[in-house]
């Protein structure tokens, strides 16, 4: 009797052990593959070894793409681990990228599963974590791959390969660097008032081993601005009055071509009308004069659509997506 | 004689003795037919596999840890599979096997299920899971308690005691969740096979195991730190008198030093805490906010057991059927349901009195505790008593040197007064100590 009983348990000890790995196996050779963009760091676990933390831009959900009226019902207590689904959709560049939020699972499509972190009122984004949050490594590789995000002012984003199941379990199957790195550079006005953010350059660089070419549109449209809600303490402030309303045609002298390794800088003149941003009371303001110091900006490249750019000479060499600025505000940049 | 009908042999003449069939000298000339260095349990064997398997199974996690890219993942899973797999199958054999190496068998059993959390951790790993992470120390720890009542082992059990905790705690500190099977499991599965196995070891890490547990599934915030309070209260006076019905006829004797030693503990922190006007006044104090049905739960359940626990020990020892041996605590012992009423009535009355009136109750019960502790360590000539209330009756003083006289002739006055007391204290012992050792002579 003790020793069936034994026996079962070794059975079941192993079962448990073979289903934790059968199931991500299952997955990772017949799920969907998608590729995630996310900024690495790399602490270490006392069970698990070194790894890298990532932190995915599909973890941060304005509350404005959640779907159904359960947010408002449910307190923010609850919010924590709650079972999300996120549904997704393919962006140009390869990376997917959220159309929107929900309780119930979609009957379709491509969709994660997650679970939400707790929701402090009256913040506009919801953090989500997809059990994709770390990607362990030998120490040696895991420092690596921090020195490769980070070269010199350049940051370059990290894509994670995903491969995902129909019921949206998600298994990490590898990782491509971008081949464009960003990097943020802001000045400040000069003293009395030295915490005064006056203007950000953003430098875009190839560090792929193949020519690119990215696009500087004359008029500043490649370029937008956005509140960074999630490191945000305030949302009634810092609202970008938007891009204009006309933009001019695309050129052949909008277009740069970069050999590997080389860069293009565009910079934003903050003090600028067409880069201000909302103030409470309805009227507009240049960053500078915010009056909280916890409101954070990022600049946005986006790259023109392919069918946008299908006239121009250098069509084929373009950039396809979308890259992020380090986040930045009143006299600093993160 | 196998280890197994040996134990036994023990707590029959264990509880043959208490029963009062046989006298201290025949127990002991039974015993020494059957000397426990032949047959008693190989302690030594046992402690130095069990070390020995949880070093051994850290070390393999420390080593997967390294994550060493040079194995490819398929030989990673082979490798833990097959350990565990190895592992348990060798403690198998063993464990069914030849007598002699049974407690080998478990200590190897135990590698299996050290090995069985590696494997979770390194699943883990190789697919770079970060999902909900109290998860692991669940599986891992039903691993362990499966184990232990497959085998009735109780390194296995003291394992998934120490994983259930930190679940029940990862949970709590991490996801705000409480969970309440984990003091469940504990006190009621654990403390079955500790109770069966008669283990005063398991029954050590048992009671800790599900006190702390517990602690992490009481409701906590600024209005209900009281709850918590009054819980431990209640519980420290349930172990106590769990302490005292150990040495009931057929119970499990041995306990009752492990009950009363994690009773006493508490109790006595809870009293001495209880003894300062500003922290009782916190402690009953619960703001007026509506009470919740978890409120009533937490309140009334270790309350519940103190009733039917002390009741039924007053029947008990009325019947008869409980003797005060020497060196157990005497009238005062009653003091300590006196203790939870006392603390029920506060916080009863807790919006309406403050200071003083809710403390003073508590130093009057500690002082009379002490001062029947010390009376009857010098009247019997016991050193424990006597020792352990002089020390509780200094730490009272110094508490309340700070708190309740100002004046520096009241307090050279009161410390006069409490060394007298100890000094007549020391006299009265030598004395009594004496008398007994004239009386044993004879």
């Amino acid at each position: 009797m003790r020793a069936g009983f034994m026996l079962l348990v070794i059975v079941l000890q192993l079962v448990v052990l073979g289903f934790m790995a059968g199931e991500r196996e299952w997955i990772l050779h017949r799920g969907q593959v998608i590729y995630l963009r996310t900024a690495p760091l790399d602490p270490v676990d006392p069970f698990r070894g070194s790894y890298v933390r990532l932190d995915y831009d599909i973890g941060h959900i304005p509350t404005n793409l959640v779907r159904g009226g359960w947010l408002g019902k449910t307190t923010d207590r609850l919010t924590q681990e709650k079972r999300v689904y996120v549904s997704l959709k393919q962006a140009e560049g390869g990376v997917a990228t959220v159309d929107y939020l929900s309780e119930e699972k979609p009957a379709e499509g491509l969709f994660l599963r997650g679970k939400l972190d707790r929701y402090w009122r009256p913040s506009s984004v919801l953090t989500v974590r997809y059990g994709l949050e770390a990607f362990f490594a030998q120490p040696d590789k895991a420092k690596q791959m921090e020195a490769l995000r980070r070269r010199g002012e350049i940051q370059v984003p990290l894509e994670m390969e995903v491969a995902v199941s129909p019921k949206g379990i998600s298994v990490m199957k590898g990782f491509r660097w971008c081949e464009l790195g960003v990097g943020t550079q802001i000045e400040m006005a000069a003293p009395p008032t030295n915490r005064e953010i006056r203007a950000v350059t953003i430098t875009l660089m190839n560090v792929s081993s193949n020519a690119l070419a990215v696009v500087d549109r004359r008029d500043g449209g490649s370029l937008s601005l956005e509140n960074d809600e999630a490191r945000s303490w305030r949302n009634d402030e810092g609202k970008w009055v938007g891009p204009r309303q006309s933009p001019l045609p695309l050129t052949d002298a909008d277009v740069i071509l970069l050999k590997p390794g080389e860069s293009h800088a565009m910079k934003v003149d903050l003090t600028k009308p067409e880069w201000f941003v909302s103030i409470p009371g309805g009227e507009t303001q240049a960053i500078a004069r915010l009056q909280s110091f916890g409101v954070m900006f990022r600049l946005i490249y986006q790259a023109p659509s392919a069918e946008e750019c299908r006239s121009l000479e250098k069509a084929s060499f373009i950039w396809h997506g979308k890259l992020v600025s380090s986040a930045f505000g009143r006299g600093r940049v993160d | 004689m196998n280890a197994d009908v040996y134990e036994w042999l023990r707590r029959e003449i264990r509880n043959w003795q208490s029963d009062g069939l046989i006298s201290c000298e025949q127990a002991e000339s039974l015993q020494s037919k059957y000397p426990a260095e032949r047959n008693g349990r190989p302690w030594g064997m046992i402690i130095f596999s069990c070390l020995g398997a949880i070093i051994v199974g850290l070390g393999v996690i420390l080593l997967l840890a390294y994550n060493w890219d040079a194995i490819p993942k398929f030989a990673k899973l082979a490798m833990v599979l097959g350990a565990v797999a190895i592992a348990h199958i060798t403690g198998f054999f063993l464990k069914f096997g030849e007598a002699r190496y049974r407690a080998l068998g478990e200590g190897i059993s135990l590698l299996g299920t050290m090995l069985f959390g590696a494997g979770i951790w390194l699943v883990a790993q190789i697919y770079h899971i970060d999902e909900h992470f109290p998860n692991a120390f669940l599986i891992w720890g039903l691993g362990a308690l499966g184990m232990a009542l497959a085998i009735d082992s109780i390194p296995q059990a003291i394992l998934a005691a120490v994983l259930l905790v930190v679940w029940g705690g990862a949970e709590r500190m991490g996801f705000e969740t409480p969970v309440w099977v984990v003091p469940v499991a504990i006190a009621f599965i654990l403390g079955a096979l500790a109770w069966r196995r008669r283990s005063v070891i398991l029954l050590a890490v048992v009671i800790p195991a599900s006190l702390l547990s517990y602690g992490f599934t009481v409701p906590l915030g600024g209005d209900s730190s009281w709850l918590l309070f009054s819980t431990f209260l209640s519980l420290a006076a349930v172990l106590i008198a769990a302490s005292r019905l150990s040495a009931y006829p057929g119970n499990f004797a041995a306990a009752g030093k492990v009950f009363g030693f994690y009773g006493w503990v508490i109790f006595w922190l809870m009293l001495y805490l209880m003894s300062f006007p500003g922290l009782a006044h916190h402690f009953f104090y619960w703001y007026g906010y509506p009470l919740r049905w978890t409120h009533w739960l937490f309140g009334l359940i270790p309350l519940s057991l103190v009733v039917g626990l002390w009741s039924g020990l007053a029947y008990l020892k009325k019947a008869g059927k409980i003797r005060r041996e020497e060196g157990d605590p005497g009238w005062e012992v009653y003091l300590v349901p006196l203790t939870v009423v006392l603390g029920v009535v506060d916080l009863m009355s807790a919006q309406s009195v403050a200071g003083w009136i809710v403390a003073g109750p508590f130093n009057l019960v500690y002082i009379g505790m002490v001062a029947a502790m010390m009376a009857r360590g010098c009247s019997e000539g016991l050193l424990k008593p006597t020792a352990i209330g002089s020390v509780l009756l200094v730490i009272l003083v110094v508490a309340r040197y700070f708190d309740l006289f100002e004046s520096q002739l009241i307090r050279g006055l009161v410390f006069v007064a409490i060394g007298a007391v100890l000094l007549v204290e020391g006299f009265l012992f030598t004395r009594a100590r004496k008398q007994k050792e004239g009386r044993a002579v004879q």
